[in-house]
């Protein structure tokens, strides 16, 4: 492989490791070696990046397959959400980062490399790519799930993180060897091959398949690899758990796709069952563990793993309107997502918990972070007009048209109804309770900008969603 | 209220231009992918839902003016209110399945807020939320049936759906379709069994109940099952699914009308009566039941809107809606007792009321019903009878009579309190006394939107002595006798209740409660916060499925013939069984440890006795580490709690997890090893390992050259963990915040 090409289809991840060595430099000159952390500049230069970074992935062209990876469109589609995802985390990040009693600096470094690696992910071809792109994400999490040491819940979200990582990806290597040992190679189109010309998939295969799938049902968060979720989620650091629960489950997302589409492809078929099975529970477990919950973060972590069934429903179809609708859910998942916890930023500025009083009377306090919350919420719950109905409804449409899936599509709705009752809940504490604490809350220009930014993008495509629609079709038009 | 009025006067433009044919439409594309639109069409039914929704919120919201006068959350409640009649307004005029669908969504989320308005009380919080559920259920349900009728027509737009009804009716989706969408109506419009949230939901403000639950909301479920008449009816299925549970509703909300004591849950069950009647009459195919149909959705809405308006006077000027408490009030509040007189007249159907006629196009409606003449007559009758006695009760008990013992000295209510009810009032009279007008203005377009062929109908008071008449007699003079009685009839009543089993407010109690329950059952067991049950599931799940997979396959041909196998090879099996048994039996972490290390060494034998001695030096490499670190770090960890009896059931899951798992996997190898292996790879790397790449190890080609790619990203990987770890152990610690 010579060097042109490796730029031509890794060119985000060059350009990230190079901002990640630039900030470790600025942070050094900025901080003068002292461990106090660090200030406007390596923020500057994080945002500058970044925000040149997603420029440039607009002008990335499809190149096909290469040695060590490929960039089709689809891998395109992920990079720019992954580099959107780390910018709107950085910049939800701004009003937390006092918080970190040092190492902002390492902070920006992290998130970054962790994009690389899921930039590197998107692009990936092989299983030994794959395998380290997902270490690089996922211990560059753990690290950042632990990060205020001080915090005894941090803490405990780091090494749940960790063990309960390492476990799947045990399994993933495993399975990895054991598709290695059955088909000869790393390669998805290999693998592909094989599948689809062996009139039963060999047993090796099978199993290899299957453990592959324990490590990509981790990071999608789907049952029965969702346990580490509501722990992590509400120990983490908040700009923290909204990198889990979006960048993260993304990566899951994106990888569980080229499972199914690229590398089962017309074998798909074979794993409906399986996958149908999994989004049931994965419905189940989410839906009704939202309900007790009375701290934000936690809540929203079970709201992903319901979220992550939703993903899989459209997943068991296998279908290219499912695939288009994957990606518009995600796109409409990001913003609701981002708005909900730079809200709980705002709300829990004063005391470390996010717990559900906190938001309380917030119509009072801060009609603005209501309204954001509101929106967030009902277009989680997939209430028209916003963009999360539309994500449902592509969904389901999907489902429907496949036809073998009923009763996980009469369960989704039952389960959307039970969403809708949590969600609301939370809506019903906005505008409906006292405040426990009615201090003023204090909010910096650019918070507003992004809160904005996520309410229009909400509203804007639940209303008028061709832009979008177009978008994730393009970006799916390469799996088939 | 303003946007009430101008939609208000801008219909009322229209009326009678809108007939089948030249309805009013615009469209706009939408979502062009999946072919919705942005259309809405104005037809004769549109029209008369558009009246309602627009005149008696107008009425409505003049009348909230006064009522929240001094409220501190009065512009919340504008909000809202304005919110839910836009909403309800794009769904009568939606001209796209799933564009009705949206606004059927948000009338529900608007009507939440607006029955959770008087958040202090826990009660309106709890009947919120049930309303919610019921309605947000069968919404969902309405989405599927909407996904599948959409399908099956293979068009959104109702107007073309409408067309195609011969294709819906044949279609294999048919009864699926006919369930889902029924779902919807009768969550949303309180059809039996689902009829219990509507007096539940009284506790909202009665302005809400007003506009809410009598004249908009709860009509949309009439308003789906009208629209879609023209293409689902015509099936016995359709015919008597809505003639039953039209009758048992109407029987059974006219009856427990009676029981109720508070004037508004009385209302709220006269409601629910008259929602049965008016699916009882969608279930028919006659144009003439159809007509009653309309009629009396018009007729009901005028007199139930303004008696809500009068309960909410009551309550308001006397503070309690009791009807034990009310009498005698006509002096005090002559213009609310004269709208309550005037509606009341209205709603028992006599003449010349409009009422009056609504009830004449019943009784002739139900003798025309296809199915069963004479269910649908009976309930009808029995069901008027019964709402003249509560009309009696709403028009005379607070007003006549005794003075009653009310908390508050009771004085009339102001003018915009009693425009809406004079209004109403007087609208049901003058409609009644012209009667062509009306049935060629609005009736008869309505009708025409439902029905293919020309509407040939005539509307007069008085037609002669026919049956429907004398039915109407019947009515009046059971009404009167259940008047009297109606002391004796509620205590049957509430005996009969008492004795039911099954009630639907106890069935939603009971669902909500095992759903409630269940979830925080089901996350106390699994979401225990200790890692020791996240990982025995996971283990679990895995072990189970793999073995599922092993079983369907079939177990592979395990050569389990030992016998072959040398004296030392044995040696480094026992070395390893050792080791695994000293981990279990240990009482430090340190011992355990050391025992782990055993089992390490073990494995590299292994790899050594195969000829991979490079394998074997890193494994050893890394268990040595490990070991080591291990080893330091341990000691500084508080003392290893021993398993004491009470965690012995733990211990005995883990191990049976633990041993499932690992036959899982022993059998899973095996079945792999016994298959032989593919030296293709070997080969390959073995032929270019010294051309490609100058080098004649081949993990170490293979590690530098290669896969050169993965091996920097491993590198850098460590890198980074490195960096963060060195970032958070070398700051000072953080307080805790």
């Amino acid at each position: 492989m010579n060097p042109a090409e490796l730029f031509d289809i890794f060119g985000t991840e060059v350009f990230l490791a190079v901002l990640a060595l630039v900030l470790i430099v600025t942070d050094l000159l900025d901080g003068g070696g002292k461990l106090t952390g660090a200030s406007e500049k390596t923020r500057f230069v994080t945002y500058a990046g970044l925000g040149a970074i997603l420029v440039s992935t607009f002008f990335l062209e499809p190149y096909g397959d290469g040695q060590f990876g490929q960039l089709d469109s689809f891998a395109i589609f992920f990079k720019q959400f992954f580099v959107a995802t780390a910018l709107l985390v950085m910049w939800l990040a701004a009003p937390y980062e006092v918080r970190f009693p040092a190492g902002r600096g390492e902070f920006s470094m992290l998130i970054v490399f962790a994009t690389l690696g899921m930039c590197m992910l998107a692009s990936c071809n092989d299983f030994a790519t794959l395998f380290v792109g997902l270490e690089l994400v996922t211990i560059t999490l753990f690290m950042l799930a632990a990060f205020r040491p001080g915090l005894p819940r941090s803490i405990e979200a780091g090494i749940k993180f960790v063990i309960i990582g390492a476990v799947a990806a045990g399994f993933m290597v495993y399975g990895i060897a054991f598709i290695y040992g059955a088909t000869g190679s790393f390669d998805f189109a290999v693998v592909h091959d094989v599948i689809v010309s062996s009139e039963e998939m060999p047993g090796a295969l099978q199993f290899g398949l299957l453990m592959l799938l324990v490590g990509l049902g981790f990071k999608l968060g789907a049952v029965p690899f969702h346990v580490w979720i509501p722990d992590v989620y509400q120990g983490a650091p908040t700009p923290v758990t909204a990198m889990l629960s979006v960048g993260s489950k993304a990566t899951g997302v994106l990888l569980m796709m080229r499972l199914v589409y690229s590398i089962l492809g017309e074998a798909a078929g074979q794993w409906t069952a399986l996958l149908m099975g999994l989004a049931f529970l994965t419905l189940l477990m989410g839906n009704l563990g939202a309900i007790p919950q009375t701290d934000l973060k936690r809540f929203l972590g079970y709201s992903g793993i319901a979220h992550a069934g939703f993903l899989m429903l459209a997943l068991a179809t296998g279908s290219q309107d499912s695939a288009n609708a994957i990606l518009f859910y995600m796109s409409t998942y990001l913003f609701a997502n981002i708005a909900a916890f730079l809200v709980i930023v705002v709300v829990s500025r004063t005391a470390d918990n996010a717990h559900m009083d906190r938001i309380n009377g917030l119509a009072n306090r801060s009609p603005f972070l209501a309204l954001v919350l509101t929106v967030s919420m009902l277009s989680l719950a997939g209430v028209p007009p916003f963009a999360g109905f539309f994500a449902k409804f592509m969904v389901l449409r999907a489902a429907v048209d496949h036809g073998g899936l009923m009763p996980v599509v009469i369960l989704s709705l039952v389960m959307v109804v039970v969403g809708l009752y949590y969600y609301l809940c939370v809506v019903k504490r906005i505008y409906m309770r006292e405040a426990v604490d009615s201090s003023v809350l204090e909010m910096s220009g650019w918070t507003r900008g992004l809160l904005l930014l996520c309410v229009v993008v909400m509203f804007l495509f639940g209303i008028y969603q061709s832009p979008l629609v177009d978008f994730a079709r393009a970006g799916a038009a390469s799996l088939f | 209220m303003l946007i009430a009025l101008v939609g208000f006067v801008l219909c009322a433009m229209r009326v009678g231009t809108v007939t089948g044919e030249d309805a009013l439409t615009v469209a706009r594309p939408w979502v062009p992918f999946l072919g919705v639109d942005f259309a809405f069409r104005l037809d004769g039914l549109s029209m008369v839902f558009a009246l309602l929704v627009t005149g008696a919120g107008f009425f409505v919201a003049l009348y909230a003016q006064a009522y929240f006068k001094g409220h501190p959350d009065r512009g919340r409640f504008f909000l809202f209110f304005g919110m839910f009649m836009v909403a309800m307004l794009g769904l009568v005029l939606a001209d796209d399945l799933l564009l009705m669908f949206v606004f059927w969504e948000l009338t529900t989320a608007s009507s939440f807020m607006l029955i959770g308005f008087s958040h202090d009380l826990e009660k309106a919080r709890a009947s919120a939320r049930q309303a919610l559920l019921v309605t947000g259920a069968g919404g969902l349900a309405l989405l599927a049936g909407v996904v599948l009728l959409g399908n099956a027509a293979g068009t959104w737009r109702i107007s073309e759906i409408i067309a195609s009804g011969d294709l819906i009716r044949q279609h294999e989706h048919y009864i699926p379709i006919l369930v889902l969408v029924f779902a919807g109506a009768f969550t949303k419009s309180a059809q039996f069994p689902f009829h219990f949230w509507l007096p539940n939901a009284m506790a909202a403000p009665t302005p809400v109940s007003a506009y809410l639950h009598s004249a908009t909301m709860v009509k949309g479920g009439i308003y789906l099952l009208a629209r879609l008449h023209p293409t689902l009816a015509g099936t016995p299925e359709w015919a008597w699914t809505l003639t039953v549970v039209g009758a048992i509703t109407a029987v059974w909300g006219a009856v427990l009308s009676v029981r109720a004591t508070d004037l508004k849950v009385a209302l709220a069950w006269t409601t629910v009566m008259a929602l049965g009647t008016l699916t009882l009459f969608l279930g028919s195919e006659a144009q003439i039941g159809l007509a009653a149909a309309i009629t009396f959705l018009l007729v009901h809405a005028l007199y139930k809107c303004a008696l809500f308006l009068v309960v909410g006077n009551l309550d308001h000027e006397a503070g309690t809606r009791e009807v034990g408490l009310l009498g005698g009030l006509r002096r005090a509040m002559p213009w609310t007792a004269a709208s309550a007189f005037v509606a009341a007249l209205s709603m028992s159907g006599f003449p010349p009321f409009l009422g009056f006629l609504g009830k004449e196009l019943k009784y002739e409606g139900a003798l025309a019903v296809a199915s069963e003449p004479w269910l649908a007559a009976g309930a009808a009758v029995l069901a008027n009878a019964l709402m003249v006695a509560m009309a009696g009760v709403l028009a005379i008990r607070p007003f006549f009579g005794p003075k009653g013992a009310t908390p508050r000295e009771a004085h009339e209510a102001p003018f915009p309190m009693l425009a809406g009810p004079l209004a109403m009032g007087a609208l049901g009279l003058a409609l009644g006394l012209m009667p062509p007008i009306v049935g060629a203005g609005l009736i008869a377009p309505a009708v025409q939107a439902m029905v293919p062929e020309s509407v040939d109908l005539t509307f007069a008071m008085f037609h002669g002595i026919t049956a429907p008449l004398l039915l109407s007699v019947l009515t009046v003079t059971l009404g009167v006798i259940a008047y009297r009685l109606r002391d004796k009839l509620r205590r049957v009543i509430d005996a009969f209740v008492g004795a039911l089993p099954i009630t639907g407010d106890g069935s939603y109690r009971r669902v909500v409660g095992w759903i409630a329950d269940g979830a925080e059952g089901l996350t106390r067991i699994l979401q225990t916060g200790r890692l020791r049950t996240y990982l025995a599931s996971s283990f679990a799940v895995i072990a189970a499925t793999l073995a599922y997979v092993l079983l369907r396959n079939g177990l592979p041909p395990l050569d389990l013939d030992a016998s072959g196998v040398p004296f030392h090879k044995w040696g480094v099996v026992a070395l390893i069984a050792a080791g695994v048994v000293t981990v279990l039996l240990a009482k430090t972490r340190l011992v355990a440890v050391c025992a782990l290390g055993l089992v390490g060494a073990g494995v590299a034998l292994i790899f050594v006795l195969y000829g991979a001695p490079d394998v074997a030096i890193t494994q050893l490499m890394v268990d040595i580490l490990v070991v080591a670190i291990l080893g330091l770090v341990l000691p500084r960890l508080p003392r290893y709690e021993a398993a004491d009896g009470t965690k012995r059931r733990f211990r005995l899951v883990d191990a049976t997890i633990a041993t499932a798992f690992g036959l899982v996997m022993a059998t899973l190898l095996l079945g792999v090893a016994s298959v032989g292996v593919d030296r293709e790879i070997t080969a390959f790397y073995e032929a270019n390992s010294v051309p490609g790449a100058l080098g004649r190890n081949i993990v170490n080609v293979i590690l530098v050259d290669f896969r050169a790619f993965d091996t920097m990203g491993e590198v850098v990987v460590l890198a980074v963990a490195g960096l963060a770890a060195w970032a958070l152990l070398a700051r000072p610690k953080e307080d805790e915040a």
